[in-house]
């Protein structure tokens, strides 16, 4: 991965190319290195050359002077001498001429010095030879000719000794020269090749970089264009702000918020402040630029803005900083229109607050219904158990009817007002969850219930319960009102039964639960052995005043088995009633674990 | 000096409720002396005088005009020369707020008032013959609330 990032910076191509600069320059040093020395080694070829040219002319000029001596010594042509001098001249000349060519080699040098001296011996038997050939005896121009033919053979052997010295340097200088000009196009291929390798390297690496830069470019366009879409779906729109240049532009869904078409006009920070912040959020939102500006970003704030068309709009903004390639900080920033969202949170309050003025109002309606209602009615109760202790003989048949009536009636009329309380209760927004022991909550219950099950001979059966988080009163509230309906609904002149059964139980499992997951539930079953009811009211006898019998026959309300769902509901569970008539109901209630 | 009577008073504004309360009494036919007040001023302005003669039991209406049950109750609690009195709540209310509010506050008994005249003869004979120590020792807010 680091390495792949390495590879993929640009500073890597840098780092590439530089190398390559100095791969190229030092073969091209190395190239001119070579040439240079091919260039020496050729010099001294052709410098071998002149010297072995030089000595032979010298060994010519010699020989000629060599010559010309012999001949005025015998023909003594008046000319010779003037040549023979030219000679000497030429010899000096040439032996000057070679030293100077020679002083690099001390062999030679050693040898053109024995030659220099040979030669100077020689001027002087040809010069005595010169000067006194006319008294010269036989024999001495004999020695005299003998003398010079010896140093002649001196410097013969000399000469020949130099001229093989050269020889065999030519030859080495040669070879050398050779090799190094066989090597020269090599060297040239090799470091061509070495280019045209680097060239290619980097041809590749940039094209490389090239194709993955349009990919890059064209997966930015394609964001790009989603951006745009989820702007205009979104509401949003995106602005920069160039901390440097100053340079202020808008995203084109920016100004379709704004109410005007993209690029319609060029925004400036100020122009923006002043032509479309809402004057009341001006300075805050002044301040937070200011704030933005120096920090770097800016953290969520809500403003109106004033579109084209006058509509007062809520915008949420919020912004970060960004340094660009060329260092300069830059702020980018998302806007989104809120209005909605705004409008819907303070509907949502005012619904909010209206429900909590109704929730008083019933409060105080449960106060009303708690205290004041029973209260006259408590009264009518009373004056009428006193009518019937104390006057109840002194009315007609008729009359004692009535008043048994009249007191039925009142006692419904308190049943209803009981139940109407507890249902409303149930209600209640203080929902406190508390782990309760579901034993003591159904013994409770049964408490509360003791005088009508002695009074039925009901038996009731029932599993150990489990602990369980839930709203105590109201689950004990529950369990009586089960086990009521069903000593209430039970058959005559036989003694109810009720079986408690529980499970535990997970959603998947259970048809009747309405949702298909791993959710664990209690699964808890209350069945008797009453006079049932038709299958096709086992939704109905949840609902509120809904009863299935006539008031004559049971005494019911119609709200205890409302209150049950409700209990069950605010527990988030489920409850259903299964039954036969004449054939015993079945409650199941589903109470969720948590 | 030891009464060989009980002593009770109510503190109720309605009057129906004062007529049930001492009708009771009277058919009771037990040794007591009933004292009704219509508010809790009335009340407290008796309590409070000096050589007051205070009752064994005294029967607390929640909702009345000028003073109401609670502080009553209140003010009582806070005086100990109270401390010998037996405080029930008699009200038409049974939520659970007053309930609580009352016990916590140091009644001894809370009665929601009956709707049947037997029932409040039953009620009323029973409290006034509590044995109050007892009663007291033992008080939770499951049998502080009297059921009938």
């Amino acid at each position: 991965m680091k390495i792949l990032s390495i590879h993929k910076s640009p500073l890597f191509l840098k780092i590439v190319f530089v190398l390559a600069i100095f791969i190229m320059l030092f073969v091209s040093a190395l190239t001119y290195r070579h040439m240079d020395s091919v260039t020496v080694s050729s010099e001294m070829v052709a410098h071998s050359y002149k010297v072995t040219i030089e000595i032979e002319q010298l060994y010519t000029t010699i020989k000629d002077l060599e010559i010309e001596r012999r001949n005025y010594l015998l023909t003594k042509n008046k000319k010779l001498p003037t040549q023979i001098n030219f000679s000497k001249l030429i010899i000096k000349h040439n032996i000057d001429y070679l030293k100077k060519i020679t002083s690099d080699n001390p062999k030679q040098k050693k040898l053109i010095d024995t030659i220099e001296k040979l030669c100077l011996e020689k001027f002087k038997i040809v010069d005595y030879g010169l000067n006194n050939y006319s008294s010269f005896t036989q024999d001495e121009l004999k020695e005299n000719l003998l003398k010079g033919k010896k140093i002649m053979e001196q410097i013969s052997f000399k000469i020949n000794e130099m001229l093989a010295i050269e020889n065999k340097l030519l030859e080495s200088r040669d070879k050398k020269n050779d090799s190094l000009i066989n090597f020269t196009p090599k060297f040239i291929y090799i470091t061509l090749f070495v280019t045209i390798a680097i060239i290619s390297l980097a041809f590749v690496k940039i094209s490389r970089d090239l194709q993955e830069l349009q990919t890059n470019n064209e997966i930015l366009d394609l964001k790009n264009e989603t951006n745009k879409l989820a702007e205009i779906v979104g509401k949003s729109g995106t602005w920069h702000l160039n901390l440097v240049t100053n340079e202020f532009t808008f995203s084109d869904n920016k100004f379709r918020l704004l109410g005007y078409e993209p690029e319609e006009f060029k925004p400036t920070l100020e122009s923006y402040f002043e032509k479309f912040v809402h004057p009341e959020d001006l300075e805050t939102l002044k301040q937070a630029a200011e704030k933005m500006i120096v920090e770097g970003h800016l953290p969520t704030i809500i403003y109106r803005v004033e579109k084209k068309n006058g509509e007062t709009i809520f915008i949420k903004n919020i912004a970060n900083s960004f340094v660009n390639t060329k260092n300069e900080k830059i702020l980018i920033g998302t806007t989104t229109d809120v209005t909605e969202e705004i409008q819907t949170n303070k509907n949502l309050e005012d619904r909010n607050r209206e429900l909590e003025a109704n929730n008083k109002e019933l409060q105080a309606f449960n106060y009303v219904a708690s205290h004041d209602l029973q209260e006259p009615l408590r009264k009518i109760q009373t004056f009428i158990s006193r009518l019937i202790d104390k006057e109840i003989n002194s009315l007609s048949e008729n009359g004692k009817q009535y008043l048994i009536k009249i007191k039925d009636s009142s006692e419904r009329m308190r049943l209803l007002i009981d139940d109407l309380l507890q249902f409303s209760r149930t209600n209640k927004a203080e929902k406190v969850f508390v782990s309760t022991c579901l034993n003591e909550l159904l013994e409770n219950s049964k408490l509360e219930l003791t005088q009508i099950i002695e009074d039925k001979k009901a038996i009731i059966t029932s599993d150990s319960l489990p602990h369980l988080n839930v709203i105590p009163f109201q689950i004990q509230q529950l369990f009586t009102n089960l086990i009521n309906n069903s000593l209430k609904y039970s058959k005559e002149n036989i003694p109810p039964k009720i079986d408690i059964k529980v499970k535990k139980v997970e959603a998947k499992n259970e048809h009747k639960i309405p949702f298909n997951d791993k959710s664990k539930f209690y699964k808890i079953t209350f069945t008797d052995n009453g006079i049932g009811f038709d299958p096709q009211y086992s939704e109905r006898i949840f609902m509120l005043f809904n009863r299935l019998h006539n008031k004559d026959e049971y005494s019911g309300t119609g709200i205890g088995l409302a209150i049950c769902k409700k209990i069950v509901d605010n527990h988030k569970g489920f409850i259903y009633a299964d039954g036969k008539p004449n054939n015993g109901a079945k409650f199941t209630i589903y109470l969720p674990i948590i | 000096m030891e009464k060989d009577y009980i002593h009770i008073i109510l503190a109720d504004d309605d009057e129906d409720d004062r007529l049930f309360f001492t009708d009771a009494f009277d058919e009771l036919k037990m040794k007591t002396k009933v004292q009704t007040y219509n508010d809790g001023v009335e009340l407290m302005n008796y309590l409070m005088a000096e050589n007051a003669v205070l009752p064994n039991v005294l029967f607390l209406d929640l909702n009345m005009p000028k003073k109401n049950g609670i502080e009553c109750l209140h003010e009582i609690k806070a005086d100990k020369r109270f401390d010998d009195i037996a405080i029930a709540i008699y009200s038409t209310s049974s939520s659970e707020e007053h309930i609580e509010e009352t016990f916590v506050n140091g009644a001894n008994i809370y009665i929601k008032k009956p709707n049947d005249f037997n029932t409040l003869k039953k009620v009323l004979s029973d409290v006034v013959t509590i044995n109050w120590q007892y009663h007291t020792s033992g008080l939770n807010k499951d049998n502080f609330l009297l059921r009938m």
